[in-house]
């Protein structure tokens, strides 16, 4: 494995729950002054902010700026990137890149969100603000969105490939078996394979166990020079994303992602193969998605990422790990789950996953896809042991 | 309350953006082909095409909540675009004919309806990946003035 080019000094996250009764900028402060604290730094030290401008901090439109301002806070970086769940994500790449050039030392990226409070979002999906220049052509059709569009992908892959309701379920399995062993997780009952098969269709095929959760939540990750080693901190030593499409009319395909560009690179850059990967963390919006970015990371061949889950792999004890935390199925899902990937890789990678720990990963991979048109931005985050 | 089919005379053409330099179509119309930097001309047409894939909604936003379950497909039509339309008994690699159509809680929406040659389509080779990605443009260079 090649050396660092970047380190993950704290980690933390706030407020996950169904109704927090808090407000996402006190959530987002509480995040960041536990992620600092958690590398043993203070607010001093840093001299960046990444908050997505899907933080619904309100009203967001600034919101790295709005957290400086809370936290009192002057900052030498500011970043506010918007690629739907992968943004944290495709943030970490951003911070990696402004340190290696010396535009600043320190960078926290921030999420929060209080969505499940506001009641914002329903299985029955939102539609995009009226003042987008597609929505009148994405819309008369009467899909949800986003859950329309992975069902639509979905269905494709069963058509293709031979995916079967039961492999969707597997993924939701997998996910709530871990959750079982994490205390932070929103729902910790595991799920049999009868109360999946009863779940009600909320856009065919995907049942409501197929969806993630709505929850409240914020998430921190201190970002730092791959000098600034710490006897707890993450080395990032591989990572890469891409963007494609913004709405699903444009998708070149529905069942192939440009993971399979990102995953590659990443590892390529990190100096590893896919068998020195001890642990993924793979977005889980809906259970389609991880079984396409097994395949398209390269896990299983084209097609096979169902009987790859079903197989058990992913479970504890199995080869590959997969959602550790119980992903965004069980863990928690307040919108831009991107950065419980990394909190969670973090974790694992210091042996500090308590019940879920899993012996030695070694190489972890974060991978998110995000945007809602089935992964129109991807972005691959490989990481080391300690130091 | 499922969506009734309208009969197949009765689709309306749709308009989509055309740019003549490079053949690309556009759904969603705009007046600038991007890749090739030319402006393109409005046509309209009752459009051909293939259900790339389906979904049965059965939990919707407040506007269509009184219709679910309701079929959407996402079709890839003969020139190039990609819709999002009603439709009812067709399923996924159908060939199907698009147009516009009154259809009750929705308004006047893009309708798929089964193409009258579809048996004879599903005898053909299944289509592969869609091909906007993979025809070039005539000529990349001269679009850029």
């Amino acid at each position: 494995m090649n050396g660092p080019l970047a380190q993950i000094t704290g980690v933390a996250e706030s407020g996950v729950s169904f109704e927090s009764g808090r407000s996402a900028i006190e959530l987002a402060a509480q995040a960041a002054l536990d992620a600092v604290a958690d590398a043993g730094r203070t607010l001093d030290d840093i001299d960046g902010l990444a908050v997505s401008k899907g933080a619904d901090l309100a009203p967001a439109d600034q919101p790295s700026l709005e957290l400086a301002d809370y936290l009192g806070m002057t900052i030498r970086y500011s970043d506010t990137t918007l690629a739907g769940g992968a943004s944290p994500l495709v943030q970490i790449c951003h911070a990696i890149d402004a340190i290696a050039l010396g535009r600043c030392r320190r960078v926290l990226v921030v999420y929060s969100s209080v969505q499940a409070s506001r009641k914002e979002r329903s299985l029955g999906g939102h539609r995009r603000a009226d003042t987008h220049h597609i929505a009148p052509f994405e819309r008369p059709s009467g899909l949800p969105f986003p859950i329309g569009v992975n069902a639509l992908a979905a269905a494709r892959h069963m058509w293709e490939y031979g995916t079967t309701l039961e492999q969707l379920a597997a993924v939701a399995i997998s996910d709530r078996t871990w959750a079982t062993r994490n205390p932070g997780a929103l729902v910790r009952t595991p799920l049999s394979p009868d109360e999946a098969a009863a779940s009600p269709v909320i856009s065919s095929p995907l049942r409501k166990i197929d969806c993630c959760l709505i929850s409240d939540g914020a998430g921190a990750v201190l970002v730092e020079a791959a000098e600034s080693t710490t006897a707890r901190s993450v080395g990032i030593a591989g990572f890469s994303d891409c963007h494609r499409q913004y709405s699903v009319l444009s998708a070149p395909s529905l069942t192939t992602t440009n993971a399979a560009r990102t995953g590659p690179e990443a590892m390529g850059m990190a100096g590893v193969t896919i068998n020195d990967i001890g642990l993924v963390q793979l977005y889980d919006a809906f259970t389609i998605l991880p079984i396409v970015l097994l395949e398209d990371l390269g896990f299983c061949e084209k097609g096979r990422g169902g009987p790859f889950v079903q197989d058990g792999h992913t479970l504890p004890g199995g080869r590959l790990p997969m959602n550790t935390q119980g992903g965004g199925l069980a863990h928690a899902h307040p919108g831009f789950y991107g950065i419980f990937l990394a909190i969670e890789a973090v974790r694992q990678l210091r042996g500090e996953a308590g019940e879920r720990q899993v012996p030695d990963p070694r190489v972890g991979l974060c991978h998110a896809a995000g945007g809602g048109a089935f992964g129109g931005s991807q972005v691959s985050i490989v990481m080391g042991g300690p130091g | 309350m499922s969506t009734t089919a309208p009969p197949l005379h009765d689709l309306e053409p749709i308009e989509v953006a055309h740019c003549e330099h490079c053949a690309r179509s556009y759904w969603y119309p705009r007046r600038l082909c991007g890749p090739c930097n030319r402006t393109t001309v409005p046509r309209r047409a009752v459009l051909d095409g293939i259900v790339y894939s389906l979904t049965e909604v059965h939990r919707a936003n407040v506007a269509q909540r009184e219709a679910v379950p309701y079929l959407v497909a996402l079709v890839r039509c003969d020139i190039g675009v990609s819709i999002l339309t009603g439709c009812a008994d067709v399923s996924i690699d159908d060939r199907v004919r698009v147009g516009l159509a009154p259809i009750p809680l929705f308004g006047i929406i893009p309708y798929s309806l089964k193409h009258p040659n579809n048996l004879e389509h599903r005898n053909e080779t299944r289509p592969s990946e869609f091909p906007r990605d993979v025809a070039p443009p005539r000529d990349d260079k001269e679009g850029i003035e």
